[in-house]
């Protein structure tokens, strides 16, 4: 996995690429983490790219959205592939975050 | 030494051995990856497996054994024109991961305990599952239907 961050004006887009696994899974959870610390209030993830996440990529989700939470900010999630979603179906997880389907929805809800 | 393309599909093999060691999983990853490119996965089916393959290697990492030595384990999948089998074989303790306790699914994310959450997605990704427990290893061996696969909705 690799992670690309893009900054979108007050918007901060995660992107990892490839497998949110086990031994990825960390790593995502630090750019989630100094992004949220770094004073970002608006994130997305867009999975576009991730072939597919573990349960070791759940845990790094949920500790940046509490996280956000606490800082009283934004996360929303996008891009998922449908094998992706179905985990997060199987996990009951598809309440606990905002999932939109593209980018570009993301911006414009945040935009509000 | 490749088999022909399999149409339709001849029943092929990876063996594959894994040190308990989380710089293994990518090594183990992107060998499955291959092996379901070369012999024509459904992507979804594909997707499934390398989710299961992660989790079991994971879990064997984290409660197979009493000591801090090198551990080996064997991964071996084999596909046909039916389903996909990956047997998980690892000389821990003694440990059924199918008894262990579902996740909470209910409770709100940020105070949920995840512990199972991962042995809980084998269990709903797969057809088939079975432990058992062979002379000092632990044995699991999972089954995934190439066609009528769980609809990913």
């Amino acid at each position: 996995m690799d992670v690309g961050v893009e900054h979108l004006g007050r918007v901060v887009r995660i992107a990892p690429r490839g497998r949110i696994d086990s031994a990825s899974a960390e790593a995502l959870g630090g750019h989630l983490t100094r992004a949220i610390d770094g004073g970002c209030r608006h994130l997305v993830v867009d999975f576009r790219d991730v072939k597919y996440i573990t349960s070791a990529g759940f845990r790094a989700l949920l500790v940046a959205d509490a996280g956000m939470r606490e800082a009283e900010g934004h996360l929303a999630l996008c891009g998922m592939p449908r094998e992706v979603h179905n985990l997060f179906q199987i996990g009951a997880f598809t309440e606990d975050f905002l999932i939109l389907p593209s980018l570009e929805e993301c911006l414009s809800r945040f935009a509000e | 030494m490749c088999p022909p393309r399999p149409e339709p599909r001849a029943r092929a093999t990876l063996q594959l051995r894994a040190r308990n060691e989380l710089a293994e999983i990518g090594r183990i990853a992107e060998r499955v990856e291959s092996f379901g490119a070369e012999h024509g996965f459904p992507k979804p089916v594909l997707h499934d497996v390398q989710v299961c393959i992660d989790e079991v290697l994971v879990n064997i990492f984290n409660h197979a054994y009493d000591d801090s030595a090198s551990h080996e384990i064997e991964i071996r999948l084999e596909v046909d024109e039916r389903r996909v089998l990956i047997e998980i074989v690892d000389d821990g303790r003694p440990f059924d991961p199918l008894a262990s306790p579902p996740p909470e699914l209910v409770a709100a994310a940020a105070r949920r305990n995840l512990g199972g959450l991962g042995i809980y997605f084998i269990r709903r990704l797969v057809d088939h599952i079975a432990y058992e427990r062979v002379g000092d290893t632990n044995r699991l061996v999972m089954s995934k239907n190439l066609r009528g696969a769980a609809p990913a909705d």
